[in-house]
């Protein structure tokens, strides 16, 4: 039913929680979970780091931690996984991942839905518009 | 995973595949299906109509039998399933069943959400659910 998922996460509470959720929701339809993050490279100043740790200072070396450790979570449930580090903001992201796996499914935690936050640049009001498939939004605030 | 599953229909297509969509859910994690559909009162201008047939145009006999056909639909999943029909505007219904029993799913067609109507019911839903909602690719 839901083969092919899509979850956007980052270092926070709320992206932790809405992964847990999603783990569990893979873990029951048989799906594959495809973990995104985004992330701004920034400048690193490498001149002073010998060589054999330059590795560690790639700008893509935070996300590549967080995912792996995404990655250990999903097979401690038995779910499958693959990874994905983007160069974009979180909604574009998630969107293009989803379109180039043939998603069936984007799953986004509800931070920036509710209240006084109702704002229609939040990452799950964005993808809920944009995707080209079903969009699981969780509780996680 | 999901023990209270709300969905929302019309007698729309788009609807129906939500539906279907909410019935295989609650078929894999085991919940309960309530469907809720939202009707306008009609005036009640049952002043040309016999008396034995004004029974026959209840405002609300479409939506029970709208919701009588997505039940057993969902029955031959054997799904256990709840019906609401509720006067008013179709977001209202679906959140406030949600609320009332409990739901940890809320389940919408996306019809209304490409254009980013602020008004539309899955827009209207996802921000206003307390829960978990599963907003179906449904045009």
């Amino acid at each position: 039913m839901y083969n092919v998922i899509v979850v956007g996460a980052d270092d926070s509470p709320t992206a932790l929680e809405a992964v847990r959720q999603a783990i569990g929701f893979a873990k029951m339809s048989g799906g594959t979970l495809h973990f995104v993050t985004a992330y701004k490279p920034k400048p690193v100043d490498t001149s002073d780091v010998p060589d054999e740790f330059r590795y560690s200072m790639a700008s893509t070396h935070e996300a590549d931690v967080l995912l792996r450790r995404l990655t250990d979570l999903a097979r401690a449930e038995g779910v499958d996984s693959e990874v994905h580090a983007v160069t974009s903001d979180p909604a574009d992201a998630l969107i293009t991942v989803a379109d180039r796996e043939g998603a069936d499914l984007i799953v986004v935690g509800n931070k920036g839905m509710k209240g006084a936050r109702r704002v229609l640049g939040s990452v799950p009001n964005s993808v809920a518009h944009r995707a080209a498939c079903s969009v699981l939004i969780l509780p996680t605030t | 995973m999901f023990d209270t599953v709300v969905v929302g229909a019309d007698d729309s297509a788009t609807a129906a595949k939500a539906v279907d969509a909410a019935i295989e859910l609650a078929a894999l994690s085991g919940g309960t299906l309530h469907i809720v559909t939202a009707y306008k009162p009609a005036a009640r201008s049952s002043s040309g109509v016999p008396d034995e047939f004004a029974g026959s145009v209840q405002p609300d006999s479409h939506a029970q039998s709208l919701l009588a056909d997505l039940a057993s639909r969902a029955r031959a999943a054997s799904v256990h399933v709840e019906t609401h029909a509720h006067d008013g505007d179709p977001a209202e219904a679906i959140t406030s069943t949600a609320d009332r029993v409990g739901a940890d799913l809320i389940v919408v067609g996306s019809r209304g959400m490409q254009r980013r109507v602020l008004g539309s019911v899955p827009h209207s839903v996802a921000h206003g659910a307390g829960c978990a909602v599963l907003v179906v690719k449904t045009d």
